[in-house]
């Protein structure tokens, strides 16, 4: 999958894996190849700025913690950021049911 | 990872990345401690799959990106957290303005003609008009009011005689007239 089809819904993904449990950047990283069998080739360093904006947004919050000894950024999401991602899931299943409809055969029923 | 220096690929790479950072102080360590960690993590797990460290460095920095763009993506600061810090600069302004105007007010009530008369009236050597020589500073607020701006008693008693003098010339003149 391009870059840029993954980067319009770069945000909705990141809210979705930190719905599960708070994680560093390059742990979310890992955890969103495994979810999507190694599909998204995605530049590692957009991510930091992503998450700096969901924080900024009120969405995740983060703090310093050390993870197999290094010091770690961790991110985990807030009440307002599973609401957000409730909702953006759900408007991209809308929308992917709607451009399955569009894209499945069309069965013609004549009278 | 023997290659691990300052010269090394990820420091290079960091101060490439500071150098086109618009952010400054804490948010600016943040971010170069944030992607270090993850450069070193990278290369570390490279490693492991027998790369040579250099090269994992490399490989690692490759994945993350160039640092021009990476930075350009942190310099995108959203527009509502600008709109933010704005607000909190006017509010912080308008506040330094209120508490300035109110200690202008207070120092005006506490120490200006009108109140230092007040207080002086209160004053029982004002009241009594005793004799005692009126002092340049006010017995009821020495130290805040270097003049005060009321007459002391003997000018009180002299202005009330002139007054008195002026009355009786006037009353003698009408009783005098045909």
């Amino acid at each position: 999958m391009g870059q840029s089809e993954v980067q319009g819904h770069l945000d909705a993904m990141l809210l979705a894996v930190l719905q599960g449990t708070p994680l560093h950047g390059y742990a979310l990283l890992e955890e969103l190849r495994r979810r999507s069998g190694g599909k998204f080739d995605l530049a590692e360093g957009t991510i930091y700025p992503a998450l700096h904006r969901l924080e900024g947004s009120g969405l995740l919050s983060s703090r310093w913690e050390v993870v197999d000894g290094r010091r770690r950024r961790v991110y985990a999401i807030s009440s307002r950021g599973r609401q957000a991602a409730g909702e953006q899931i759900e408007s991209w299943r809308r929308f992917s049911r709607a451009i399955e409809a569009v894209l499945s055969p069309v069965t013609e029923t004549r009278p | 990872m023997s290659a691990k220096g300052p010269k090394d690929p990820i420091s290079i790479y960091i101060c490439e990345l500071k150098g086109h950072l618009r952010a400054r102080g804490l948010r600016r360590r943040r971010i170069a401690e944030e992607v270090q960690a993850h450069l070193e993590q990278s290369s570390s797990e490279m490693c492991e799959r027998r790369l040579e460290a250099h090269e994992a460095m490399t490989a690692a920095i490759g994945r993350f990106g160039a640092p021009e763009q990476v930075a350009a993506q942190f310099n995108r600061q959203p527009a509502a957290r600008r709109l933010l810090e704005r607000r909190l600069v006017v509010l912080w302004v308008s506040w330094i303005a209120a508490m300035g105007m109110g200690s202008a007010t207070v120092w005006a009530a506490v120490s200006g003609p009108e109140a230092h008369a007040a207080r002086s009236s209160l004053a029982p050597q004002h009241i009594s008009g005793s004799a005692a020589p009126h002092r340049r500073t006010c017995p009821a607020c020495e130290g805040l009011v270097r003049r005060c701006a009321l007459p002391s008693p003997q000018e009180s008693a002299g202005r009330a005689a002139a007054r008195t003098a002026v009355r009786e010339s006037s009353r003698s003149r009408r009783t005098a007239c045909p």
